[in-house]
Order: structure tokens, then C-alpha cells, then sequence
């Protein structure tokens, strides 16, 4: 065993300081962004007196949204979904509904419920649509402004692009059917717009976690926290890196990320882009690199927003192996719009887009797995047969995890003084024990599974993700199998 | 690693970490129970105070004064919690009720404190008092109202001219219609909607901006002209969809929508045969007007790309056939 | 003349605002704060108006007044709806509702329309 103990020793006498510099500067650089953050929402907090919101939710002058639906296999929530969707506080939107060949009722219910008659007027034919069109519905003249498109299976990224071929309004939102809404979303998310009409062309709200909370007619009664451990773990990484990571992103005039639960985008640039890379997993991700891209290829004063404020609630997955799925999906999207998007990284000519959010989600976000595998490794071979320092370990693990549990402790504690959305002292001390056991194994597991979403696409296996098996919202909503739309993608 | 790192240095950042740790800690539980201790103060206010706010909604004019002293002999806390009620609940409600309580404000002593807050340091502070100026129109709002307008400070030049939307003066409308100017600093939406707000006090003056040299006046103008049904202003909608900016051109029509006028279809033809997103809003007016004059000028769309078409209500042509 | 008035909205300064202004008129007033307790409520009948607001997180107002008039109950509705939301008064309309009136609300023209409808 002593060749074991000479190479681990060698191995980890060159690699401990670049580590442990890895380490420091990846977590100093998410308290950076947490600290951007929460000077942003102290901004908006002193503001609250004088936002106006409700003097523009009554304004007939708005810009108008259409609210796209792409729905696979949602009978269970269709219903709820799209009346909760007509039921938003805006004084202008539209409803588009992809059925997306789903192999359920959804499209029988919505024929039914909304009474559509048919609906004969041209096509555009401005986007490219995979699936062939079966059919196009409306309500009834007078009645709910909705529309449905009735498809062939071809994934929720052609559904959107087949709904906004035919979006009328000047703004176009994309919603899972699944996703739960703030009766005031459209109004947060548009705000940017109406603020700010000349340069505004892509805005994105936060996504949040809903599980175990009460929902009723498809909007949040009681907001809980989830009673899985891995979901409350969940609950504090998308404070820090959704809610925190892209106010701040979005500050910095370099966010390359809104979640495709809810984007809204100027339907003038989408359908110039040509909406959504059908073949792209991570096609949201994607599509504001492209965006990114063209803004600065001409477009100079364009820019994307993030909205803080709590618009879109989603069910996170409760179970290790939906999660693994999950994050194997995004990691493996990740690789793929990064690799795609490769000479705009440190490119001085796309910005801080290329200067700085590229250089970050390589480093620390596509390595970070890697690395902090890599590191476990060693670090344990190592002390296992005395090739390794236990101080110098010790202070390895201070750096890493020690410091990135800190880091997360503060981003808990800028939305503490923000939006405290869980108001309970039981919750807090849920939060707490969160914040520590995401570094005992939670961390260890994703890395895993990202580096093997990772591994995928570098050996080109076929993406198979299936449906994501979700359980239903507590309340009147139907419980059960809601697929994600994603499912039955030919490649 | 541990020869360049000495144990002593080791020990040094562990006991950063757990100072930082408890500082955090310890900020955690501060912030919730200050925020909590906050929230029972005024529940017990409210508990106290609210019956009495509520009432003077009701009162009749000979009750109104006895109610006012009784606001006026309170405590200050009682009375500043009394003037935040009163200015939420005036989001609420119009009409008598919300002069009877801007009075309740008046002697809660809330109106001195707007008034002095319109010219704090903090442009935040001034903005505030922009919003509360408009809600509780205490004795000189209106002026100013118009000094904010003019604040070096977009944000609160942003809120006066929302605010200025409650005064149907002359003045306060003359300054909502500058606002909509391209280089205002105030979005064009607010401002529209001020003017809106402001109903027919604004009919006039808005005409006027249609004819406006500054092309953010005249497409605001053209917004809402339409929605406040402008007397005269037809024509000028008309002349206005040959305007060289296109976001002027799509006003005027969203506004003809509303305001057919048959001139105005010969131009919007030409225009919806052009295709784009503008020929698509162009079909959508065309398409809005009464069926017995829009029907050659559908016809004439005929030939029109599929998304105009589409916009202007025509069949598919599969389907058609 | 009086009458029994189920007063819904989930803002309370609205509620208590409603409240006051017609039990002022000598009505009796019941208020409820989310559009299941108001369908609860209104299915218990024994009301001569119901004052639903339109924009309720849960049940919005329009579905409350849909489930009721589905149901067989007959009770004249008069909608709170925010200015300038046309279609929920389209809606309200469609779904069965006798009058609206929009937020900003003037009390005493909600009481003529109370007034109004019970007579």
C-alpha cells in the first residue's frame, strides 16, 4: 500500500492550495452575489410605500401578456390550472393552451369546460413547429380570451413555440400548467416592462416551493414548509441561488438564467430568436443565452430582468430519485448550453455576460461537482492510510463546506429581513437544520448525479428522463402522476 | 500543507467561523422577534383605535367634530397608527367616506408631516410623501405635487405625476402631459394612466398632444385618446398612422379601436399589407370596425401574409376552401 | 327597509369598511374573508344580498358566484371588482351577478345598490 500512500501524498501536496483557493473564492464569490442582493431588496423594501402596483393592475394601457400553457397529460390539474391562469390580476391577457398529444383527457376536458368551438383563422407560420397541429380551438366570442392547440407529442419546448406563433399580445409568458400562481404574477413580472418599454425584452420571477402547502382553486391558502428533509434542503438552495444568486446576477446586468416556469419575454424578439431550441434540454437556459448573445450583438441597450418579488410555485421532487433525475437534467443541460455557448466565455466583447456570469457558472457551478468529488476522494484514501495531514484536512473541510454552510446562513438571513415567507418558529428551525444537513450528504449526492448528468451528454447516451412523478398539492387539486411534459421525446 | 500552515491559524478561523456563525444566529432571532414584538404593538392599536376610524367613515356631518377632537387628544403613537390606517383604508374607498377620512388624517396630524417630508434629503422620503400627497390631498398638495414633478430624482418625479392623477386642475394635467415626453425619466404607461384618471378634466390638453413635436406626447396621447373618447380627436388619429415613429403609429390605432372612423381604413390597408407585428395591429383595428365598412378593406387583405390575416379574423385557406 | 347581507372580500380594511357603512343603515351583516367560507355561507341561505369580491386568492369571486347560482341559490350578488378589470365584470355578468361596483368603492353608492337590490 505504501505506492497508494506516496501518490496520494504527492497528489494532495499539488493540490491542496489550489483547492482550498477553489473553495474560498467560490463561496466568497456567492456571498458577493448574496450582498448584491440584499441591497437590491433593501431598495425595494424602502419602496414598498410607493410602488403603485395597484394603480397599474387597473391600468388600461399595459402592455398586453399572453400566458402560453404547454400541457402533457395534466387532466388531473388542467381545469384548475387554466381558469386560475384567466383569473390573474391584469388588465390585459390571453391564454394559450398546447395540448402536447397528451394521452389523457386534458383536451377533452378543456373542450368541455370552456365550450371551444373551432378556430379557423390563418396560421402565421412565423416559428418552425415540429408536431403536426391537429387542431385549433377557442372559447366562444364574448367568453374567456383562451385558445387551445390540440398537437402531436413533440415536447414542451415545440408546444411553446406552436403557441407563440399565435400569441397576439405584445408580451408572452411561458407557465407549467403544473406551477401555481400569484394572483399578482403578470403584474410583477411585467413591471420591468411598463418601467422601462425601449429596453426591457426579457424578465424572469422567482420560483418557489410548494410542497406542503395548502393550495385551493390553484392558488397558495397557507404557505408551509415541506416536511422532507431533502425538500426543506431544496426550499434553502433555491433561496440562495434563485431568489439571492439571480437578484444579484440580474443587478450585475449579466443574468443568463431565467427559469422556464416563468419567463416572460418581448414576443417581438422571441419569434425574431424563433422561440425555443426544440432540441435543447436545457432550453431555457438556452434561450436567454441566445438572447444574451443577440443583445450584445447589436442590441446594445437590451436587457433582462429578474423579478424578486414570489410570482410561480412549483412541487419540488420529495423523492432521491426524482431528485437525481432532476439534477442530472440540469447538470446535463448546463454542459450543453455552456459547450454550446463557449466563444462568448471570457470574450470581452459580450461584457460582463462574457467577463464574469460565464467564467462563474463554468467554475463554480459546471466544475464545482467535479472538483468537490475529486476532493472527497483523495482527502478520505488519503487519511485512511496516513497520507494526509488531518489539519490540513480539517481546513480543507473549514473552507469548503465550513464555509459554504456560513454562506447559506446568510442568505437565510437576508430573506429573514426581506420577504419572511415562513413565519412559524418551528419553520426557522426547519430552515436551520436545512442550512447544516445540505453539507452531510445532501451536497455529496447532487454532486453525484450531476457528474453523471454530465457524463451523459459527453458520451452522447440518449436522454431518457421520462415522467416526473410528483404528488399532488394538498387541497381541492387532484393528487397523483403529473408528467412534466417532457416525455416521449424522440431524439 | 500543514508545515505552511501553522495550527495557531487553524484555530484562528475556526473561531471566525463560530463567531460569524453566532452573529448570524443571533441576528436571525432578533430580526423575528422585533418584527413580532412590532406586529402585537399594532394589533393592540388597531384592537383600540380602528373602531373609531371606521366610524368617522359613517359619521354624520355634527358627529365629525366631537370625533376629530377625540383623534386629536390621543397620545402620538395612537395617532400616527391612526394616520397609517386611514391612509391604507383611503386606497379603498372614494366618495364621502374617503373625505371624511382624509379629515381623520388632517388631525392625526399626518398631512404636517407629508407636507414637511416633500422636501426631506432622501429622495425615498420624498417619494413617499408624492404617494401620501395624492391619497390625503391635504391643503396645498397640489403645488406641491408639481415641485416633486420636478424633482432631480426620477423615482419621485415617477410617483408625483401618479399622484397628480387624483387633481383635475389645469395645472396637474398640463404637467401629466409633459411627462409623457421621451426624455421625462417618468414611464409613459404611468403617465397615461394619470391622464386617464384624470378623465375628461385631461379631453383638451390631450388633443392638443396629438399634435405634439415630442413623439413620446404624441404616442401617449394617442393611447389614450381612444379610451377617453376625445371629441375631435379622430382626424388627428387618422394623420397620426402616417407619424414617422412606429410606436405612434400602433397608439393611434389601438385608440381608432375604440373610435372608428372610415377614413382611417385606407391608410390602416396599406399598412396591415405591410405585414410585421404593426400590419398584425393594423388588421386587428381594421377588423374591430363596424362590419359594413371594414368588409372591402378585408377583402383587400386577402393577399396579406398568414399572421395579418390571422390578426384580421381570416380563414385558413385549407379551410376556407 | 333591513336585510341580511353576507359581506365578502379578503381585505379587512374592505370588509370592516362594508360592514360599517351598512349596518349604519340598520342591516344586519355577516362578513367572510375567502371565496370557500363564502360559498359555505351562501349555500346556508337565509341572505337577501351577497357583496363578493372578485379578486380573492383560493376561490376567486366569480367562482363562488358560479358554484351558487349552479346550485340553485338565487341571491342577488353585487361584484367587487378593481377599475379598469372589464373582463371580470364581463365575467361576473355572465356568471350570474346583478350589479357591480369598482374598487375604489364609494360606500354610500354600495349602499344605494344594496338598497337597490333588495328592493
Amino acid at each position: 500500500m505504501s505506492w497508494l500512500h506516496d501518490v496520494l501524498e504527492a497528489v494532495f501536496a499539488v493540490l491542496a492550495w489550489p483547492s482550498a483557493i477553489y473553495f474560498i473564492v467560490a463561496n466568497t464569490s456567492m456571498l458577493v452575489l448574496i450582498l448584491v442582493a440584499s441591497r437590491h431588496f433593501a431598495r425595494y423594501l424602502r419602496r414598498s410605500e410607493h410602488r403603485g402596483e395597484d394603480a397599474m393592475a387597473g391600468s388600461p394601457v399595459s402592455l398586453g401578456v399572453t400566458v402560453i400553457v404547454p400541457a402533457y397529460n395534466e387532466g388531473a390539474v388542467i381545469l384548475t390550472s387554466v381558469r386560475s391562469m384567466l383569473d390573474l390580476r391584469y388588465p390585459d391577457h390571453e391564454v394559450i393552451v398546447v395540448n402536447d398529444g397528451s394521452a389523457d383527457e386534458t383536451m377533452a376536458l378543456l373542450k368541455e369546460e370552456f365550450a371551444l368551438v373551432e378556430d379557423d383563422r390563418d396560421l402565421p407560420g412565423r416559428i418552425p413547429v415540429r408536431g403536426r397541429l391537429r387542431g385549433v380551438w377557442r372559447a366562444p366570442e364574448g367568453a374567456v380570451p383562451l385558445v387551445v392547440v390540440d398537437k402531436e407529442n413533440s415536447g414542451r419546448s415545440d408546444s411553446v413555440n406552436a403557441a407563440l406563433d399565435l400569441a397576439s399580445k405584445e408580451l408572452v409568458v411561458m407557465v407549467d400548467a403544473d406551477s401555481i400562481l400569484e394572483p399578482d404574477a403578470l403584474l410583477s413580472v411585467s413591471k420591468p416592462f411598463a418601467d422601462d418599454p425601449d429596453r426591457v425584452v426579457a424578465t424572469g420571477g422567482v420560483v418557489r416551493i410548494v410542497n406542503n402547502s395548502r393550495v385551493l382553486g390553484g392558488r397558495i391558502v397557507e404557505l408551509r414548509m415541506p416536511k422532507q428533509l431533502i425538500t426543506r434542503i431544496q426550499v434553502v438552495e433555491y433561496l440562495r441561488a434563485f431568489l439571492l444568486g439571480r437578484t444579484a446576477w440580474s443587478d450585475l446586468n449579466a443574468l443568463i438564467l431565467i427559469s422556464g416556469a416563468f419567463g416572460m419575454f418581448r414576443r417581438d424578439v422571441l419569434v425574431e430568436l424563433g422561440g425555443l431550441d426544440p432540441d435543447s434540454i436545457g432550453e431555457d437556459f438556452e434561450l436567454v443565452m441566445r438572447i444574451q448573445r443577440w443583445i450584445r450583438d447589436g442590441h446594445r441597450e437590451a436587457r433582462v430582468r429578474f423579478v424578486a418579488e414570489p410570482v410561480s410555485w412549483t412541487e419540488a421532487p420529495s423523492t432521491l430519485k426524482v431528485l437525481a433525475r432532476q439534477r442530472r437534467r440540469w447538470h446535463r443541460g448546463l454542459w450543453e448550453v455552456l459547450w454550446k455557448f463557449r466563444g462568448m466565455l471570457l470574450n470581452p466583447r459580450y461584457g460582463r455576460v462574457g467577463m464574469l456570469a460565464l467564467p462563474y457558472y463554468w467554475l463554480f457551478e459546471l466544475l464545482a461537482p467535479l472538483i468537490e468529488l475529486v476532493g472527497i476522494v483523495i482527502v478520505v484514501l488519503g487519511l485512511l492510510v496516513g497520507a494526509v495531514d488531518p489539519v490540513a484536512a480539517l481546513l480543507l473541510l473549514l473552507v469548503s463546506y465550513g464555509y459554504g454552510t456560513i454562506v447559506t446562513l446568510a442568505a437565510v438571513v437576508v430573506e429573514e429581513a426581506s420577504f419572511h415567507r415562513y413565519e412559524r418558529w418551528r419553520d426557522l428551525a426547519a430552515v436551520l437544520w436545512a442550512v447544516l444537513a445540505e453539507s452531510l450528504g445532501y451536497r455529496q449526492l447532487t454532486a453525484i448525479w450531476r457528474i453523471q448528468g454530465w457524463w451523459a451528454a459527453l458520451t452522447g447516451r440518449k436522454q431518457v428522463w421520462g415522467e416526473m412523478t410528483r404528488t399532488g398539492f394538498a387541497g381541492a387539486t387532484a393528487s397523483g402522476s403529473i408528467a412534466s411534459g417532457q416525455a416521449e421525446r424522440g431524439d | 500543507m500543514s508545515e505552511l500552515l501553522p495550527p495557531e491559524l487553524l484555530r484562528l478561523l475556526l473561531l471566525a467561523a463560530a463567531l460569524a456563525t453566532l452573529a448570524m444566529l443571533v441576528t436571525l432571532l432578533a430580526q423575528r422577534t422585533t418584527r413580532r414584538r412590532r406586529e402585537r404593538r399594532r394589533a393592540e392599536l388597531d384592537a383600540i383605535h380602528r373602531r373609531l376610524v371606521l366610524e368617522s367613515t359613517i359619521a354624520e356631518d355634527d358627529e365629525l367634530p366631537a370625533l376629530l377632537d377625540r383623534v386629536r387628544g390621543l397620545d402620538d403613537a395612537s395617532r400616527a397608527h391612526i394616520g397609517r390606517s386611514v391612509f391604507m383604508m383611503l386606497q379603498d374607498v372614494t366618495g364621502e367616506a374617503a373625505d371624511r377620512l382624509r379629515q381623520v388624517a388632517a388631525a392625526s396630524g399626518l398631512a404636517p408631516r407629508v407636507t414637511a417630508a416633500a422636501r426631506h434629503r432622501s429622495a425615498v422620503r420624498r417619494a413617499d410623501a408624492a404617494e401620501a400627497l395624492g391619497r390625503l390631498a391635504p391643503e396645498g398638495a397640489l403645488e406641491l405635487l408639481l415641485a416633486l414633478a420636478e424633482d432631480r430624482d426620477p423615482e419621485v418625479r415617477t410617483v408625483a405625476v401618479r399622484a397628480l392623477g387624483e387633481f383635475e386642475h389645469e395645472a396637474a394635467v398640463a404637467r401629466v402631459v409633459r411627462a409623457l415626453a421621451e426624455d421625462s425619466g417618468v414611464p409613459s404607461t404611468v403617465a397615461a394612466t394619470a391622464l386617464l384618471q384624470q378623465g375628461g378634466a385631461a379631453s383638451d390638453r390631450v388633443r392638443l398632444a396629438l399634435r405634439d413635436p415630442d413623439a413620446g406626447i404624441r404616442r401617449g396621447a394617442a393611447r389614450i385618446a381612444g379610451l377617453l373618447q376625445v371629441p375631435g380627436s379622430a382626424d388627428e388619429l387618422v394623420a397620426l398612422l402616417h407619424d414617422d415613429h412606429e410606436s405612434v403609429r400602433l397608439a393611434a390605432m389601438r385608440s381608432l379601436e375604440r373610435m372608428p372612423v372610415r377614413e382611417a381604413l385606407e391608410p390602416l390597408v396599406g399598412i396591415a399589407l405591410a405585414g410585421g407585428t404593426t400590419g398584425e395591429a393594423a388588421a386587428r383595428t381594421i377588423a374591430s370596425m363596424p362590419s359594413e365598412w371594414s368588409a372591402p378593406a378585408l377583402d383587400a387583405l386577402d393577399g396579406a401574409e398568414p399572421g395579418v390575416r390571422r390578426a384580421a379574423g381570416l380563414k385558413r385557406r385549407e379551410a376556407a376552401a | 327597509m333591513s336585510g341580511r347581507i353576507l359581506v365578502v372580500d379578503d381585505d379587512r380594511d374592505i370588509r370592516d369598511l362594508v360592514a360599517i357603512k351598512l349596518e349604519s343603515a340598520g342591516h344586519e351583516v355577516v362578513t367572510r374573508a375567502d371565496g370557500a367560507q363564502a360559498l359555505e355561507a351562501g349555500m346556508e341561505g337565509g341572505w337577501d344580498v351577497i357583496v363578493l369580491d372578485v379578486m380573492m386568492p383560493g376561490m376567486s369571486g366569480i367562482d363562488v358566484l358560479r358554484a351558487l347560482r349552479d346550485r340553485g341559490v338565487e341571491t342577488p350578488v353585487i361584484l367587487l371588482t378593481a377599475r379598469g378589470q372589464e373582463k371580470d365584470i364581463e365575467a361576473g355578468f355572465a356568471a350570474g351577478a346583478d350589479h357591480y361596483v369598482t374598487k375604489p368603492f364609494s360606500p354610500r353608492a354600495l349602499l344605494a345598490r344594496v338598497t337597490a337590490a333588495l328592493g
